[in-house]
């Protein structure tokens, strides 16, 4: 730890109901490999996966969560430092699509306000066992206004498109916000030297004054 | 008679003495002849024939010869008396030469003295001149004399102030008494000066009316207030009486005369304007009615203005002075009630106030961010006690909160008992009790601004609201921040922050009152005020917990060739589990969140269930017996009961179970030897073992297997025994086929 090896550091987050694909997706993207078995996550976890965004270094940080009910105390701890989050459902799972809806509720209610947020269609691959349209998919994500796919962890599908696009969003957002905070720390700078002569200024105008 | 008488034997010598030399130089010349006596003339007619020559001859010698006698004779006879004469000659000549020296000394006598005379007359011509002279000086000084003493009366007036006289005087000798005078030096430079000493006069004048205008100046203050006074109690008409009493216009008055005089009424009238100008934010009205007009007066006020602005802002803008910024705020207010009194524009100002409001306001968050982190750094973070009656009364005055009782065993303790103890620590009613200082400063600045009660009940609501969850908020999360502080320390600040929370309506109760609202009491914020330092003290807390389970962990000191398992669990384990129970415990007593309490407890078993299955797995491990891995499970067995014994009420034990899942399901496997059903519901979902991959399977298996080995004891070739290193060697084999598949379905996959 003593060299950085990166150039950003970005934390993201999975969440979306039970068994929709989470781990999975997390499991093909960090390992490229997939297990057909289910084991439900305990609470929460994470993998790291650096990659090459545009010329830079960046660090993955994704944080994979429970979606058991039960665990909701704990995750929601998480969404407070996370800059990117990936909303999943199962395509073949009615339920998991509608309980969108509440996972987005949750973001609203714990996560910064400026996170960036994408709607994930998991299990792509299953399109005979399909409940969920990719239309209705897409349709939901304009109406929150975020970025949308439908990914297969099993076939890697999108994979690798999904994560990486939601690191260039935040990429990109943090490059304007640091754009503009370097402009505010210039403003703010020229301020400080406006201001003696502002104070010489005023003690000039005393002087004619008297 | 004497004198002729001498001469003749003296001529006679002569002429004998000449004819001698003639004859004897035979340079004979007829002229010569005349000298000789008659007779010897004739004779010598006659010689002159050279036969006579002889005869001649001789009768000259004979004549000469009687002659001789005759001379002789003469001589002889004339002798005395040529004597005596030739003496008396002498005398005579001496005499002479005597009365020559004496007339000669008597000239040079007379000569002197003339010259003298000559010198005396030139003198006598001089001081008859210069008579002359004085007489004439005299008459013209005379005639001076007027001009000079009216000069030097017009000094001495000048020099004594009388400023009326002495441009009376300087009139008089300007157009009557010089030029009647002959045009002297000293009367054209007299004349010369005449403008300067006018100019003089000016200057004087001007100088009387700059005290006059100094005067004004500080007294300009006190007519100021008394304008703004009588503006407040709107009596025009006294105002005129009482701010013209306080002035001497005398200079003003005078010095419009003495310009009149000289004829410069404009130019004094221009530069008392010019200097009033200069005055004018001092002093507000002008004391001649009829040198200021109403135009003059508004364009003054916005040249003023302008300035004022400037001046007002740049002062206000960098002052740090907070009561300094309320008298200022005053000041402009009562300025512009006077302000409007003489109708003029004061929109300007009210831009002014409300800048330093806005200035006033963020001064004032930044003075309780420092109020704040003094406040949190005097923080002992224990539970407040009260100890006496007394003490209690005051606490209940200053923080009602306590009196509301709403916590079970604070309303038990409600009775007289001291010492009594609250939940929150003393940073409590201290930051409430800034709260409503700060309330109270803003009130300061509102009041006065002619807003209303609504008005200033919003205003100061909304500032409040940004000192509680920005400011307060913010020094919340950095103290939260602080590497030092422990889980106590944090789960205190916890419960700080709710009670803080709870005393909002307070704060909105202590604003209605200030502001004398009645209305309805609004919440300051329906939302947590302290989210984010709630959401800052969970992730600390989560993470404290998680460092100290570390430290726990770390402690393990595992035999891994232990024979038989003890019949407790590992005292780090042990000791864990106690600190545990001790925490959430707290976090009970303590009136945390039963959320934050929940989370955090399944956080730290999850942590715990994450940390134990590295240490069992540990690839350093070589070979392990069975006793030890019994020991392993009766520490993971301490976890889970301590998982089921309801740490926080209403958990959900599942949950806190499942922590340990990955760790049970191995224990499981390898206590139950349950080999049939791992392999049987291998890849299904509801397969007892789903978390236990061959690959971790069959590392410890091999552990097992060399760990056994090394037991001589055991090694003896009973039946039982060779079965169970059949069994094992079945299993393995299993494993590895297992294992291996599972690599080519990944292969296959991607």
């Amino acid at each position: 730890m003593a060299t950085k090896t990166y150039d950003h550091l970005f934390k993201l987050l999975l969440i979306g109901d039970s068994a929709v694909g989470k781990t999975c997706l997390l499991f093909r993207f960090s390992e490229d490999a997939f297990n057909n078995t289910f084991i439900s996550t305990i609470g929460i976890d994470f993998k790291i996966r650096v990659v090459d965004l545009d010329g830079k270094r960046v660090k993955l940080q994704i944080w994979d969560t429970a979606g058991q009910e039960r665990f909701r105390t704990i995750t929601t701890a998480y969404y407070r430092g996370a800059m990117g989050i990936l909303l999943v459902y199962d395509i073949t799972s009615e339920r998991s699509f509608e309980n969108i809806k509440n996972w987005m509720r949750n973001i609203e209610d714990h996560a910064s306000a400026d996170v960036e947020k994408m709607i994930i269609g998991n299990k792509c691959d299953k399109n005979a066992e399909r409940q969920v349209s990719k239309e209705r998919g897409e349709a939901l994500a304009i109406e929150y206004g975020v970025k949308f796919m439908e990914t297969s962890a099993k076939d890697a599908i999108n994979v690798e498109e999904a994560f990486y696009t939601l690191a260039r969003d935040i990429m990109a957002k943090a490059e304007k916000k640091l754009e503009s905070q370097h402009a505010a720390g210039k403003a703010g700078h020229q301020l400080r030297a406006q201001e003696p002569p502002k104070k010489s200024m005023s003690w000039l105008q005393r002087c004619t004054l008297l | 008679m004497v004198t002729k008488h001498s001469c003749e034997p003296f001529r006679v010598h002569c002429f004998v003495c000449s004819l001698e030399s003639n004859v004897l130089t035979s340079e004979w010349k007829d002229t010569s002849m005349e000298y000789v006596g008659e007779h010897l003339a004739a004779d010598l007619r006659e010689v002159k024939t050279t036969e006579h020559l002889l005869g001649l001859m001789k009768n000259l010698k004979l004549s000469i010869e009687q002659k001789d006698e005759e001379i002789e004779r003469i001589c002889n006879g004339s002798y005395e008396d040529f004597i005596s004469s030739f003496q008396e000659f002498v005398q005579h000549r001496r005499e002479s030469e005597k009365v020559r020296e004496e007339l000669e000394t008597i000239m040079e006598m007379s000569k002197s003295s003339g010259r003298e005379i000559v010198l005396l007359g030139k003198e006598v011509d001089k001081a008859q001149v210069v008579l002359e002279n004085i007489e004439k000086a005299m008459t013209t000084l005379s005639s001076c004399l007027p001009v000079l003493e009216a000069y030097s009366r017009l000094e001495k007036e000048i020099s004594q102030k009388d400023y009326f006289n002495s441009l009376k005087s300087l009139e008089a000798l300007e157009s009557d008494l010089l030029p009647k005078l002959f045009p002297y030096n000293f009367a054209s430079q007299m004349r010369q000066r005449l403008p300067v000493l006018k100019q003089e006069i000016k200057t004087a004048a001007q100088s009387e009316l700059k005290d006059y205008l100094l005067n004004v100046r500080r007294l300009a203050p006190k007519i100021g207030r008394i304008a703004v006074d009588q503006a407040v109690k709107s009596s025009d008409a006294v105002e005129e009486v009482a701010a013209q009493n306080m002035v001497d216009l005398t200079p003003v008055h005078h010095c419009l005369h003495l310009y009149t005089l000289l004829e410069s009424r404009q130019e004094f009238i221009d530069y008392y304007r010019i200097q009033r100008k200069k005055q004018v934010q001092l002093a507000l009205e002008p004391p001649s009615s009829d040198l200021v007009s109403r135009a003059f007066l508004t364009s003054l006020w916005e040249e003023a203005l302008a300035k004022i602005k400037q001046t007002i802002g740049n002062e206000a803008s960098v002052s740090t002075d907070l009561t300094q910024m309320i008298r200022i705020k005053e000041l402009i207010l009562t300025f512009c009630h006077a302000l409007k009194g003489f109708d003029l524009q004061i929109k300007d100002m009210m831009v002014i106030v409300s800048g330093i409001q806005d200035h006033y306001i963020s001064l004032l968050m930044k003075k309780f961010v420092e109020i704040f982190r003094v406040i949190f750094n005097e923080d002992d973070y224990q539970p407040m006690e009260v100890r006496t009656e007394e003490e209690w009364r005051r606490l209940a005055d200053a923080f009602p909160v306590v009196t509301e009782t709403t916590e079970g065993q604070t309303a038990v303790a409600a009775t007289n008992k001291f010492p009594r103890k609250f939940p929150f620590s003393a940073m409590v009613p201290k930051v409430f009790e800034q709260v409503k200082q700060f309330v109270d400063e803003c009130l300061a600045f509102s009041s006065g601004m002619g807003l209303n009660i609504a008005q200033v009940r919003d205003a100061i609501r909304k500032w409040t609201k940004d000192l509680l969850s920005c400011t307060l908020c913010g020094c919340l999360c950095a103290l939260l921040k602080k590497p030092t502080l422990g889980l106590t320390h944090l789960m205190q600040i916890f419960v700080n922050m709710n009670h803080l929370e709870e005393a909002k309506h307070h704060v909105e109760a202590y604003i209605g009152a200030v502001t004398g609202w009645t209305g309805d009491a609004a919440t300051l914020d329906r939302k947590d005020m302290f989210k984010e330092a709630c959401a800052e003290a969970e992730h600390q807390i989560y993470e404290k917990l998680r460092e100290k389970i570390d430290e726990f962990v770390e402690l393990n000191s595992y035999d891994w060739m232990l024979d038989e398992a003890e019949g407790h669990a590992s005292s780090y384990m042990l000791d864990l589990v106690a600190f545990l129970e001790n925490t959430f415990q707290a976090f009970v007593n303590r009136g945390l969140p039963l959320k934050v309490g929940t989370a955090a407890c399944i956080h730290a078993c999850q942590h715990i269930g994450q940390k134990m299955l590295p240490v069992l797995l540990d690839p350093g491990i070589k070979q392990m017996t069975n006793g030890a891995l019994m020991q392993f499970n009766m520490d993971v067995l301490q976890c889970e009961q301590f998982a089921c014994s309801a740490p926080i009420p209403g958990i959900d034990e599942t949950a806190l179970l499942l922590c340990f899942a990955d760790v049970r399901q191995i224990l499981d496997l390898f206590t139950a030897w349950d080999w049939s059903t791992y392999f049987h519901d291998v890849g299904k979902e509801k397969s007892k073992y789903l978390r236990v991959s061959p690959q971790v399977a069959l590392m410890l298996l091999e552990r097992l297997d060399r760990g056994s080995e090394k037991k001589p004891l055991f090694t003896s070739l009973k039946k039982t025994e060779r079965d169970k290193k059949k069994l094992m060697e079945a299993v393995q084999k299993q494993l590895k086929y297992l294992c291996r598949s599972q690599q080519q379905d990944n292969h296959s996959a991607s």
